[in-house]
């Protein structure tokens, strides 16, 4: 297990589902049903959170409201936008199986190899 | 003073025409692995040749006392006819300069890229660890999207990441086709062969071994892993993948190196390959290693003739 990490995780993930600024104290009082846990490991990893940017806060009273700065999709299309960018190959930060390329040259490719299509029955010899 | 300018005349010769013969070869796509290496040997010589002239410009051996003994005359004056500068301090000077820019240089492209690409990662794995879901059947981290993708994420905690969509696509062995070539990126640390020529080729703009070699390293990796996967997969397989995914592209995505290094990938896994003869390797192989040794061969080769010279008695 990956620890804080993991405790990281799950609270964006209750976040997001929540949809509205939330508290430290009702993130515990919610992950609690679960799992027991401090109050400051919470508040340390929701602190955590802010301060890498994946949380907003604002003061509110004694406590700060959090809510996250991008839902989850955003952060999914930056990691893929990364992924993708790569074959224009600013940094090869991360490898990726196949460049992806505009459906036309695609059926091109599949065409060209038409005759010789790889099909899932016939092996090629060796 | 012959010395060095054998040695820049060799660096030219490798930068240019050698970079130039690798490339129009036929054989890289027949032993990928091999090919990768001759790159590398090829950017290490030419690097290494510039240093070794600057460095035989800028030792100033005239300044080697010569009265030990009479004997020893014929043997220095020799020696200084190699190695000797003419145009004195200036040449000393500026063949130190030339050395010391030619090695930051490379020092700093690759590290720039390296540092560049690791920092990348933080952020990456930090969000992957927030948005993906583990996979234990496959160990793949899972990530929700519409595009179908695979990609690895290497360096230290390295993760291959499948896309949702992908995984919908894609058939049982048709995935773990997908993972063995990841896994053979990880395995084979692709990512820092890439980053090296990538580094180099950002030092060094415009000098085809280095910018070729870039191109040819990062579509080599991929023919290496496709061989890889190949081992315990069907080729098919993998060629069904890369159909599956390449398709479908988001209207964002660049498309720098077009569909060109995808035809050949495909074309080696659907038609009959033949790898390499093994004595023709062997020959290929060694031809590399004297690339690589040639400039410091070139260098010694007056020390050398001096050494063998009884008189000289440097043995």
């Amino acid at each position: 297990m990956r620890g804080f990490g993991d405790l990281e995780a799950v609270v964006m993930n209750h976040l997001w589902a929540l949809d509205t600024p939330a508290t430290v104290r009702t993130v515990l009082d919610h992950l609690q049903a679960t799992r027991p846990l401090a109050y400051t490991t919470v508040l340390t990893v929701m602190d955590n959170l802010h301060s890498k940017g994946f949380l907003a806060r604002e003061r509110e009273g004694r406590a700060h409201r959090y809510w996250p700065t991008r839902s989850r999709a955003e952060y999914a299309a930056e990691l893929m936008g990364e992924a993708l960018a790569d074959s224009g190959d600013p940094v090869a930060a991360m490898l990726q199986f196949v460049e992806q390329m505009p459906a036309n040259e695609a059926s091109r490719l599949r065409t060209l190899l038409g005759d010789k299509k790889p099909g899932r029955s016939k092996g090629r010899p060796r | 003073m012959i010395i060095a300018v054998t040695l820049f005349g060799y660096a030219v010769v490798m930068a240019t025409g050698g970079a130039w013969l690798l490339r129009a070869a036929e054989w890289p796509a027949r032993a990928p692995r091999l090919a990768i290496a001759t790159w590398h040997a090829l950017a290490a010589s030419v690097l290494s040749s510039v240093l070794f002239g600057a460095a035989a410009l800028s030792v100033r051996l005239h300044l080697v006392s010569t009265d030990l003994a009479d004997i020893f005359h014929v043997c220095v004056t020799n020696l200084q006819a190699a190695y000797a500068t003419p145009g004195g301090a200036a040449t000393t000077t500026l063949a130190l300069v030339v050395m010391v820019a030619v090695a930051a240089r490379a020092g700093w492209g690759v590290t720039t890229i390296l540092r560049r690409a690791a920092r990348q990662r933080r952020r990456q794995r930090q969000i992957l660890g927030l948005v993906a879901c583990h996979d234990p059947e496959f160990d793949i981290l899972v990530l929700e999207h519409p595009a179908p993708s695979a990609f690895c994420l290497p360096g230290r905690g390295h993760r291959v990441v499948v896309t949702s969509a992908a995984l919908g696509l894609l058939s049982r062995t048709e995935l773990a086709a997908v993972l063995a070539h990841e896994q053979a990126h990880l395995a084979g640390r692709h990512h820092l062969l890439v980053a090296i020529s990538q580094g180099l080729a950002r030092a060094f703009p415009g000098v085809p071994v280095f910018t070729w070699g870039h191109v040819q390293v990062r579509r080599l990796v991929e023919l290496a892993a496709d061989d890889r996967a190949c081992r315990r997969h069907r080729p098919s397989s993998v060629a069904n993948a890369i159909l599956l995914l390449a398709d479908a592209a988001p209207p964002a995505a660049a498309l720098a190196l077009g569909g060109e290094a995808t035809e050949l990938r495909l074309r080696r896994l659907t038609g009959r390959q033949f790898p390499l003869r093994r004595g023709m390797h062997s020959t290929l192989a060694g031809l590399v290693a004297g690339v690589l040794v040639a400039p410091a061969v070139i260098a010694a080769v007056p020390a050398l003739i001096a050494a063998g010279m009884d008189y000289c008695g440097l043995t």
